[in-house]
């Protein structure tokens, strides 16, 4: 290797070393001198130099405000090229975590966004929180804290039970609850108000792993769910483990596959099923 | 990308820096020869015509230094450099693809294959601008679309909208072979995480479904298919209450009650119209057609038949 090669240029690697710093978080200029000094064998970099290359990064059309005494970087010019579509997408997820989720993954997706926008040429916009996103904080606390909810609806009746978790289908959002000794799940759209009682719960909720056999064509084809797994596989048939699904859910799909599925256990899964096939024959007068 | 400046502007910055950031800013956007680079420093006032090109890999070593990976120039990459890796990328955590994973999973079922399209081009996107390998392969992960050839998609969508009658080779699972079927193209379909081909099978004379990870290749297409009698399957049932899903399209409710609702659904094929009804248990029941009521209550007999086996 030529002597050339090597050779570099130490006040370039100053300012890339500023952007890195300044693409960590928002920084004073205090601390901008500390952090960068960290790493240096001797003090190199101080208020005069830092004011110099950040001047050098805003030259070079990178966003580097100040507010509040700290600088960070706003947007960049040779960053992510983000459209107007890819803004629109990343809105939509963002206006559905503050409107049906907790405020946990709430500060985790604007965090995200937040690195996004240092390194994009565009905003993304915040999103206002709505009421319902107040439903899903209490029920997730009270999951949390595990006390029992109040759950009111829109048709005035009320409901005292144990909240278990938030469930999705299909865009549709449900509370998963255990009342009278019941797995159920109530629609978020049904329900007005939610209050969290003082009252603890002692139930110990544990998802079943649900298996079920597949046979036929169907054993063929099948896809595995994240959350499953084959526990046994024999010609024709396969044994199939499924952990994590609701089980409304879980058991409007089985039933799908008609008469190429069984479930094996927990039994009040395979009870539950055999009760709704009894009482869907009745309603044909067919018992 | 870098705004352009007169000399007089230049006292307040450092010139061998803002070489090094627009040289960053070109190589992040494409492989770039020495003579594109000269070309954008002397617009840029940051380099004299008499300097000599040693400034150019001086500046190169200096990302490198920076932990910048830049293959060298040569006939291979057509005497461009690339930039294959820096440490200005975006640092995701994995605490944050979870999050993502999460919300794209409440909105994937409920979306059309358009805009899950859409998300994976922009999962793809936010991956490429990831340095680390395994977070990227994390990142690109949470798309529906990872395992899917997305030109395939592309073209069967087009194919779609034009009705062509396509000439394929098929896997059918029972006898697991490949064979050819002549399919016109209606509609394309996400859903339960698969993409679905809807289509006329001119063969068995029948409204089809084909799962488009078995269609081992497309041998023609021709625009203008031949004339097709699609046959769907109507079905007018009473439901006492949706329960875990949503009325979905090409059903109607037609009448309300304080017990439930009456539906008319129109389904691609009698497939697809038996597992929607099934899925609603014993929640729903067939009122006409006729055949059909009598097929479902068949089924359910069948299911039964198995628990008390």
């Amino acid at each position: 290797m030529s002597k050339l090669s090597v050779k570099k240029n130490l006040s370039s690697m100053q300012v890339l070393k500023t952007l890195q710093v300044l693409l960590q978080g928002n920084f004073s200029m205090s601390e901008l001198v500390e952090r960068l000094n960290r790493n240096e064998t001797e003090p190199v970099f101080n208020n005069s130099v830092i004011s110099k290359y950040i001047n050098t990064c805003r030259f070079c059309g990178i966003d580097i405000p100040k507010i509040h005494n700290k600088y960070f970087v706003a947007s960049m010019p040779f960053g992510l090229e983000l459209t107007n579509s890819d803004i629109n997408l990343l809105e939509n997820l963002q206006n559905i975590i503050k409107t049906e989720m907790s405020a946990r993954y709430n500060k985790i997706f604007d965090k995200f966004v937040e690195k996004l926008n240092r390194y994009s040429n565009k905003k993304i916009a915040r999103v206002e929180k709505d009421g319902s996103k107040a439903f899903v904080e209490y029920f997730e606390d009270a999951v949390f804290e595990k006390r029992k909810i109040k759950l009111m609806f829109k048709n005035r009746a009320e409901m005292v039970c144990v909240p278990l978790k938030i469930a999705e289908n299909n865009g549709k959002m449900f509370f998963n609850v255990f009342y009278k000794n019941k797995e159920r799940m109530i629609s978020m759209s049904r329900v007005s108000g939610i209050a969290v009682l003082s009252e603890k719960f002692v139930y110990n909720y544990n998802e079943p792993a649900v298996v079920f056999v597949l046979k036929g064509n169907l054993a063929e084809r099948y896809t595995l769910r994240e959350n499953e797994s084959i526990i046994s596989s024999e010609p024709g048939s396969i044994t199939v483990s499924n952990k994590g699904d609701n089980k409304d859910i879980l058991l409007a799909r089985l039933l799908r596959y008609d008469d190429k599925c069984e479930i094996l256990n927990p039994k009040p899964y395979r009870d539950e099923m055999i009760q709704i096939l009894d009482n869907a024959l009745k309603n044909y007068g067919e018992v | 990308m870098i705004k352009t400046s007169e000399k007089t502007e230049l006292n307040q910055i450092s010139l061998t820096g803002m070489r090094a950031l627009v040289l960053l800013g070109l190589l992040m956007e494409a492989p770039r020869t020495l003579e594109e680079i000269r070309d954008v420093f002397k617009e840029l006032n940051v380099m004299e015509d008499s300097n000599s090109s040693d400034i150019l890999r001086i500046d190169l070593n200096t990302l490198r230094t920076m932990g910048c990976e830049i293959t060298k120039a040569n006939a291979k990459t057509k005497y461009r450099y690339v930039l294959t890796k820096h440490p200005f990328t975006l640092n995701i955590t994995s605490e944050e693809i979870s999050t993502l994973k999460k919300v794209y999973k409440k909105i994937k079922n409920s979306s059309n294959l358009l805009l899950i399209l859409k998300y994976d081009e922009l999962f793809k996107k936010l991956a490429n601008y990831i340095g680390d390998n395994n977070v990227r392969e994390e990142l690109y992960g949470i798309s529906a679309l990872k395992n899917y050839e997305i030109n395939l998609i592309n073209d069967l969508l087009d194919d779609c909208k034009e009705n062509k009658l396509l000439k394929l080779t098929y896997l059918s699972v029972p006898s697991k072979e490949a064979k050819e079927k002549e399919i016109t193209a209606l509609k394309l379909v996400y859903q339960n995480d698969k993409i679905y081909l809807y289509g006329y099978d001119h063969q068995k004379q029948e409204s089809v479904v084909l799962n488009i990870k078995r269609i081992k290749s497309i041998l023609s297409r021709i625009i203008g298919s031949k004339g097709i009698d699609v046959k769907t399957t109507r079905v007018k049932f009473f439901l006492k209450s949706f329960g875990v899903t949503e009325i979905q399209e090409g059903e109607t409710i037609t009448e309300t009650s304080e017990a439930g609702f009456t539906v008319e659904g129109v389904y691609h094929n009698e497939f697809l119209a038996i597992q929607r009804i099934l899925s609603f248990g014993s929640d729903c029941t067939v009122i006409e057609p006729e055949e059909f009521r009598e097929k479902i209550i068949q089924k359910l007999k069948s299911m039964r038949k198995i628990y008390h086996e």
